[in-house]
């Protein structure tokens, strides 16, 4: 079975969908099969890795489930595959998830779980990019979840925006959506510094909103360094590994990056593991009693 | 048996111990639909870990058209941001014509130059044709543009 982590954050433009890309790369190119459900109307996980719009996205299979093999294509990235993200997906009504195609009823916060769960044992790591809004497929992407990622920058709007991430959380566990708050990880991303002192602050600061919100907060000791090439990558449909690698003199930048990102993704694996644990686990004690 | 101290094989380890995978992108249906770009599949768990998109084709010179565009277009609206994604097929499209400017007249014999320009030689003269337009419009020229990206703040840490 896969780990699923959603990468969520309800403020826009803090690097969740670059994360989630990176990530899946770090990982992928480690062995560990991933693919990325991209639930964010914007698209901008999928399109960054697959250029060309396949027949079939995510907005026909929360219609019809069982396009979900036809719909997750493989990327660039050699062992990372792509449910692609649509468009339409923020205008499908909640009656659309009430029931399926045959009118049968059901749940219309799991339906993307009850997706992921077809697929998840051909993968080990689901990440789901979601977009930057309190939605309906936001909300099935929380309790698909076995773990939050949180990407921020250092704004202080992003503060507010991980705690209201917590909040989302609290107010759907006691909606009954979910029954056990999900640990959430913190990713500093776009540190303009490695200032030691900075960065203990904000250790403080998210310390001290795990404690006045009582969430599970973990912040990853490894942080993602800010470079201003960063920003003019996504048109060109590779990732900070590819440019660093092969993107020449104007890329040259992007090694720290990639770096930066495959430690914190060696860390976040590493917490998955420490945290969760696994349903094999739970198989295996319920088979031996 | 994976190195149990690198969190990537730990994990892969641990996910896979349950029950046998399928190969990324060997498991889907034959028919379904493919990357614009071929993929190898995934490795083996056993298998040496893969070098970086080691048989990633090179990114495609000339997109014809986005994704985001032809989603746009199917809904019949088009977006601020599909007028940036052209600018960005329209500049590389004058790369590629520039290129073509730099075949025609480098080591070509050219009325009044004692002398074949090389292909550098034919850049600097698109270079400089450029700065100029850039000036009859106001625009900054070149030679800033590049100091300003050299900057110092710019560099590797």
């Amino acid at each position: 079975m896969a780990r699923t982590v959603s990468v969520y954050i309800e403020k826009g433009g803090s690097t969740k969908s670059t994360t989630t890309v990176h990530l899946a790369h770090a990982s992928a190119k480690n062995g560990v099969r991933v693919l990325i459900a991209d639930v964010d109307a914007q698209c901008h996980a999928s399109h960054w890795l697959i250029p060309s719009l396949p027949s079939i996205t995510i907005n026909e299979v929360v219609r019809r489930p069982e396009l979900i093999r036809q719909a997750i294509v493989p990327s660039r990235i050699v062992g990372a595959d792509v449910l692609y993200g649509s468009r339409k997906l923020p205008l499908v009504a909640e009656a659309v998830l009430k029931q399926d195609e045959d009118g049968n009823p059901r749940n219309p916060f799991e339906v993307l779980k009850r997706l992921l769960a077809d697929v998840a044992d051909e993968y080990d790591l689901i990440l789901i990019d979601c977009s930057p809004s309190v939605s309906l497929m936001n909300t099935n992407a929380l309790v698909a979840a076995d773990h939050v990622l949180v990407p921020t920058d250092l704004a202080d709007m992003s503060f507010a925006g991980i705690e209201d991430v917590a909040r989302t959380l609290v107010q759907m566990h006691n909606n009954g959506l979910i029954k056990t708050l999900p640990p959430i990880t913190v990713l500093l991303n776009s540190l303009e510094n490695d200032d030691s002192k900075t960065t203990r602050e904000i250790r403080e600061r998210i310390t001290s909103i795990a404690e006045r919100e009582r969430a599970p907060y973990t912040l990853l000791q490894h942080t993602v360094r800010y470079r201003k090439q960063m920003k003019g990558i996504y048109h060109t449909h590779q990732t900070a590994f590819d440019l660093a690698a092969d993107g020449g003199f104007r890329y040259r930048h992007l090694q720290p990056v990639a770096r930066d990102y495959e430690a914190a993704a060696a860390e976040f694996l590493s917490l998955l593991l420490r945290t969760d644990t696994h349903p094999s686990d739970d198989a295996s004690r319920i088979a031996q009693a | 048996m994976s190195d149990v101290s690198d969190p990537f094989a730990e994990f892969q380890q641990l996910q896979r111990r349950s029950a046998p995978r399928i190969p990324s992108g060997q498991s889907q249906d034959a028919d379904r639909p493919q990357a614009a770009s071929p993929t190898t599949t995934g490795a083996d768990s056993d298998a040496p870990v893969p070098q970086i998109n080691a048989a990633r084709p090179p990114a495609p010179a000339i997109p014809t058209a986005t994704a985001r565009a032809e989603e746009e277009e199917e809904e019949g609206r088009v977006s601020e941001r599909r007028g940036a994604g052209r600018d960005i097929l329209l500049g590389v499209y004058i790369d590629a014509e520039m290129d073509g400017f730099v075949d025609r007249y480098a080591d070509r014999r050219i009325e009044g130059l004692r002398k074949r320009p090389s292909r550098s030689l034919v850049g600097y003269w698109l270079m400089a044709l450029g700065m100029e337009a850039l000036k009859s419009q106001g625009e900054p020229a070149m030679p800033r543009a590049i100091a300003k990206r050299r900057s110092p703040g710019d560099r590797v840490g």
